[in-house]
């Protein structure tokens, strides 16, 4: 099941990357600047991001020691 | 029955040889090189500090040189490179042309050069940075009256120096042509794009910094998933081991962490004590 939370990461990391681009929108409106939103949602992106990439590198990692340990009890 | 965990763990209190009293252990050339290179790095940075915002009064200067110099260990050459893009900034326009042309070129060199060398040698200047001051200079005297027999045993064989300093300078100016042809994707000429201002929210030029930025972002994140993948089993399970304990026992990482610096600053302790009675 490890997979899935793979997928899970990078679909958490995609959505963070969409929001970053959306912070970044507020902040580049040039008739109307929302500085304070845009750090707000930026924040948020880079707690998204946080998140998915926890998700990834953990499932990486114990998807690496169940194939050590399948071939350990192999061998 | 599965054994506890405690007795799974190498107990590396009793080795010689730990990692922790391998960081203790400066010999005298080591201690000499990197005092020379923080020096030089000290100096380097300074030159280019005082380049920077050359309307901004002496004592700001100052003030910013010196806040550089305290974390440059921690955090490296983050604060030079941040001050060099809020340089950058502010003289953005006609102002930036002093920037253009070789001067610009070479000033493009140096930052960079700045920022890989520290990042290269961030454990030597930690290292330095964690004795007083007189210690260094004791040790850096002391480190002259070595003999040439043990001397020979550090010298470095002139082509690895020069392949080095090759693999250094190649990957400074691979770098120096990325950031070009990613700074060639912006546009420069805002006074153009200026007169859109008003008939569109969004500036077309910020749009395209925008996606870049997060293309580059997404660029990032692959490139570190992938070289996260080529570790081998026992970092992986020291890495699950890592997560485990920091997301369930938080207070117990707390407390690992508290005896590991008392135990590093005793054995700090014990060295310096050892070393007054030697001299």
């Amino acid at each position: 099941m490890f997979w899935l939370r793979e997928v899970m990461g990078w679909a958490l990391v995609a959505i963070s990357l969409i929001v970053l681009r959306v912070g970044m929108n507020f902040a580049m409106n040039t008739t109307e600047p929302k500085i304070v939103e845009a750090s707000v949602v930026l924040f948020a992106a880079m707690g998204v991001l946080r998140a998915g990439i926890l998700l990834i590198r953990i499932s990486t990692a114990a998807r690496i020691c169940r194939i050590d340990h399948e071939s350990e009890s192999k061998g | 029955m599965s054994r506890p965990f405690f007795e799974k763990t190498p107990d590396l209190r009793d080795r010689k040889d730990s990692p922790a009293d391998r960081v203790y252990e400066r010999p005298g050339e080591s201690l000499q090189l990197g005092l020379v290179l923080q020096i030089s790095v000290f100096v380097v940075v300074a030159a280019l500090l005082m380049l920077l915002a050359p309307e901004a009064p002496w004592s700001i200067r100052l003030l910013l040189i010196a806040l550089v110099m305290l974390t440059l260990k921690r955090w490296g050459g983050v604060l030079v490179l941040m001050l060099v893009q809020g340089d950058l900034v502010l003289r953005e326009g006609r102002e930036m042309a002093v920037l253009n042309g070789s001067g610009g070129v070479l000033f493009v060199l140096v930052v960079m050069a700045v920022l890989m060398f520290v990042a290269r040698q961030r454990e030597l200047l930690q290292q330095i940075a964690r004795s007083s001051l007189l210690q260094v200079a004791r040790e850096f005297l002391n480190s002259s009256e070595v003999p040439a027999e043990s001397l020979k045993e550090f010298s470095i064989p002139a082509g690895r120096i020069f392949s080095s300093a090759l693999r250094g300078i190649t990957l400074l100016f691979g770098c120096i042509v990325i950031a070009r042809v990613l700074l060639g994707m912006l546009p420069t000429n805002r006074e153009v794009t200026a007169g859109l201002r008003d008939f569109i929210d969004v500036d077309p030029s910020l749009t395209a910094g925008a996606m870049l930025i997060v293309c580059l972002f997404a660029v990032w994140i692959a490139v570190s998933e992938v070289s996260w993948r080529q570790m081998t089993a026992a970092q992986a399970r020291m890495y699950l081991r890592s997560a485990f304990l920091k997301l369930h026992y938080a207070d117990l990482r707390m407390i690992v962490r508290r005896r590991l610096k008392v135990r590093q600053q005793r054995l700090a302790a014990a060295k310096a004590k050892s070393r007054k009675e030697g001299n």
